[in-house]
């Protein structure tokens, strides 16, 4: 891997385990220790980590920014981070969209901040909190019980008391637990997917976020048929059969590469 | 005059791996018949003519000449089997003059007996092909000019009539005359009405909304299969562009995307009398789509600016400064950069993957002193092999032997890692299947992110209307805005 990859790898790991040693990375990354080291010093002189004999620490900083008061989970992998990004891009000002639950659609409302008059309905509050650090946008809450569901604030069980009933969204953006050909999406609590299933009777635009993992998965509770969706947007390619499937039923599938820094200087 | 089955074609089938090529293809031309295949670009029928010229094998089917199965597995079987072929580039000896080439290709003497007396008379060999070439009505062109002074117009001529000396009775022409304007065109058809009268079988594959005059009969094709087929007086009444092709559902993944500053323009460009007054501009993150028929000058545009081929005329301005492109070397200082169809220009073929890969890499000064530590090499290329998505069996196989898509990221990617802004494709997706098609698609949609700019010039008007954010129209050397309808275009092109 690149040199700037390792080091964002070993600063992963200062901040999991607060100390690394050189021997253990060098073993870990397949690279002389002589690399290691040099990658450590350059760390230390960004002022991340103070090196040890033998390892480096987490400089004392760096451990406060790891804990945000406002969020319990966060964080997002890259691939979440990758597709949250080319979501973002099919959001335009003035649209009235709706946002559902999930690390996906927390890391989407993180970055929309130069969009303008937006309305978002959203049952996330993670997402909820980051949207209306910009003042001018238009956040609206689901009503239900408010809870914290795998690492993430939500309100699991919304709209069953006709909140929806004068509302049409632009967009609907939704993280799936699972799609696969023969039963279509899916997500892990029930409750949600009945939201859900109300939200996409609302919208012309279905916008179905997923990391490559979650395909030819089945989870618990059925949205809909995998022809429901109007975008399918994934991070890594997917297995050739949904490739056929949604190019053959005119769902364009969006995905992304890691070109950023292949560039030679 | 239809007398016996000269070809015959029979259930022809060719894929390769999961993209089908020709599907159940059969049809069957007489001797002294025209038969006129027609079909949109991408629909193969070029790689039909190249399967009955003996370029490429097939899977499935049959061939049949004279009624006897034929083994048609090298250019040369094709020959001797009495099968001759025209493309669109004209296969001649650039150096030599028009009268040479004629005597080179032909099998019999058809010069007068001074010839066979005098065997250097260079005049002898001038006044036979000069009264050649009044025999076919192409009188005017000069025996004694050297084959590289000519126009493609008049280089397809020339490899026309020299196929005419070849003792064959099939004769395959593959939009072989693209170039030749209205008059010559017709003289072409009055030789080809000619040799038809002699007993020869014409298979005539073009892409033009006209169907032939010699034709007498007529096939047209999308997608490798037949989609329609008319033969005798049915034909004179057929209106090519009334037929619905069906257009397949597409979907192609356009990413909305902020344009942002003028990173390109070109103005009044201008190249020999093909191209005569083309501009355009460009900004970042934008896809412009530049479409036109075949022939019409989209390679030759692209050339001109990516510093391939020397403008006639007119200028170019990179990030609002004019610049002077007159060579390759100038475009990639510009951050321009040529992707063409066939690959030409990627694929250095006797170099591995992996070489092909990071050859961008190590292209900088800082790596003239230093060596290239191996592990270094191997890391780097499995790391840009799975950044790409590339489909490989072993990290050094050999370029060719990857598919037509992740053939056509190797190449791209040498663009990205080399830094280039601009990236201009000819035919980007020509023979590449739907998911390979979704992933350079979406390769596109992340170079626009970064703020790249991309110009595709294309045949395929889905791909321009599905993924492009304005579409030119290049005609008559002059580009113009198409605001149009489908149909529009497509009467176009």
């Amino acid at each position: 891997m690149f040199a700037s990859e390792r080091r964002k790898k070993i600063c992963q790991m200062l901040m999991d385990y607060k100390s690394v040693d050189v021997s253990r990375l060098s073993k870990l990354f397949n690279i002389s220790t002589v690399t290691i080291r040099k990658d450590l010093e350059l760390l230390e002189s960004e002022g991340i980590l103070t090196r040890t004999h033998g390892g480096a620490i987490l400089n004392d900083s760096f451990q406060q920014q790891g804990q945000a008061p406002d969020a319990i989970e966060d964080m997002c992998n890259p691939e979440e981070s990758q597709i949250a990004t080319i979501a973002s891009h099919f959001i335009q000002d003035n649209e009235f969209i709706f946002l559902g639950t999930g690390s996906i659609c927390t890391q989407i409302s993180k970055i929309l901040t130069e969009k303008k008059n937006l309305t978002i309905v959203t049952n996330n509050i993670s997402a909820a909190i980051h949207l209306k650090k910009n003042p001018e946008f238009n956040v609206i809450i689901a009503s239900g019980t408010f809870g914290v569901y795998n690492g993430y604030y939500g309100v699991m069980d919304a709209f069953y008391t006709g909140f929806l009933d004068n509302m049409y969204f632009d967009k609907v953006f939704i993280a799936v637990d699972g799609i696969s050909l023969n039963t279509g999406y899916s997500v892990d609590n029930s409750n949600l997917c009945l939201t859900y299933q109300s939200v996409c009777a609302k919208t012309g635009e279905v916008i179905v976020c997923a990391e490559s993992s979650k395909f030819s998965r089945n989870s618990f509770a059925r949205i809909g048929a995998p022809d429901m969706a109007t975008k399918i947007i994934t991070a890594e390619a997917i297995p050739e059969e949904f490739s056929d499937y949604f190019y053959n039923h005119n769902i364009p599938v969006y995905h992304s590469y890691r070109l950023d820094d292949i560039q030679a200087d | 005059m239809h007398s016996h089955i000269t070809l015959e074609v029979s259930h022809l089938s060719k894929a390769y791996d999961s993209l089908r090529l020709l599907s159940d293809v059969s049809f069957c031309i007489h001797s002294g018949e025209m038969l006129s295949i027609v079909g949109q670009n991408s629909s193969f029928k070029t790689t039909l003519a190249k399967i009955l010229c003996g370029l490429e094998p097939y899977d499935s089917g049959a061939v049949l000449i004279d009624g006897g199965p034929a083994n048609i597995s090298s250019p040369h079987s094709a020959r001797s089997l009495g099968i001759v072929s025209l493309g669109e580039i004209a296969r001649l000896c650039e150096d030599l003059t028009i009268a040479e080439n004629i005597f080179l290709f032909g099998k019999r003497g058809i010069s007068p007996a001074k010839i066979k007396h005098n065997w250097n008379s260079k005049k002898a060999v001038v006044e036979s092909a000069r009264s050649f070439l009044a025999k076919y009505g192409f009188g005017w062109l000069d025996p004694c000019a050297a084959v590289d002074t000519l126009g493609l117009a008049e280089k397809q001529i020339l490899a026309f009539l020299c196929a005419l000396t070849q003792d064959a009775k099939i004769m395959i022409i593959d939009d072989a005359f693209s170039a030749l304007n209205p008059e010559e065109l017709s003289q072409i058809f009055r030789v080809l009405e000619q040799i038809k009268d002699d007993g020869m079988s014409i298979l005539y594959l073009s892409s033009c909304a006209k169907v032939p005059e010699p034709a007498d009969s007529l096939l047209l094709i999308q997608d490798g299969k037949i989609i329609f087929t008319a033969s005798g007086e049915a034909l004179r009444r057929i209106d090519l562009a009334s037929i619905p092709f069906s257009d397949p559902p597409r979907a192609y993944p356009k990413l909305p995307v902020k344009l942002g500053e003028e990173v390109f323009r070109c103005e009044h460009l201008s190249y020999r009398d093909l191209l005569k007054d083309v501009s355009f501009c460009l900004r970042e993150g934008e896809i412009l789509g530049i479409v036109g028929g075949a022939g019409v000058g989209k390679t030759t545009l692209a050339r001109l600016i990516s510093g391939h081929l020397p403008k006639s005329g007119g200028d170019l301005y990179v990030n609002r400064k004019p610049v002077r492109i007159s060579s390759v070397h100038d475009a990639y200082e510009n951050g321009l950069r040529l992707i063409l169809d066939d690959r030409e220009f990627g694929i250095i073929r006797h170099l591995s993957l992996a070489e092909n890969l990071i050859f961008p890499c190590y292209n900088s000064r800082k790596f003239a002193l230093s060596p290239i530590s191996s592990r270094k090499y191997t890391e780097t290329s499995y790391c840009l092999a799975s950044r790409l998505d590339i489909n490989y069996f072993d990290i050094n196989q050999p370029p060719e032997l990857l598919s037509a898509g992740n053939q056509q990221k190797m190449v791209l990617s040498r663009g990205i890692v080399a830094g280039a802004n601009i990236f201009i494709l000819d035919e980007p997706t020509r023979g590449v299947d739907n998911i390979g098609r979704v992933q350079i698609y979406n390769m596109f949609n992340n170079l626009l992110r970064e703020g790249k700019s991309i110009v595709i010039l294309t045949s395929d008007l889905g791909e321009a209307a599905g993924m492009c954010d304005r579409i030119l129209l290049l005609e008559d050397g002059v580009l113009s805005e198409t605001p149009g309808a489908a149909a529009q275009k497509r009467n176009a092109v």
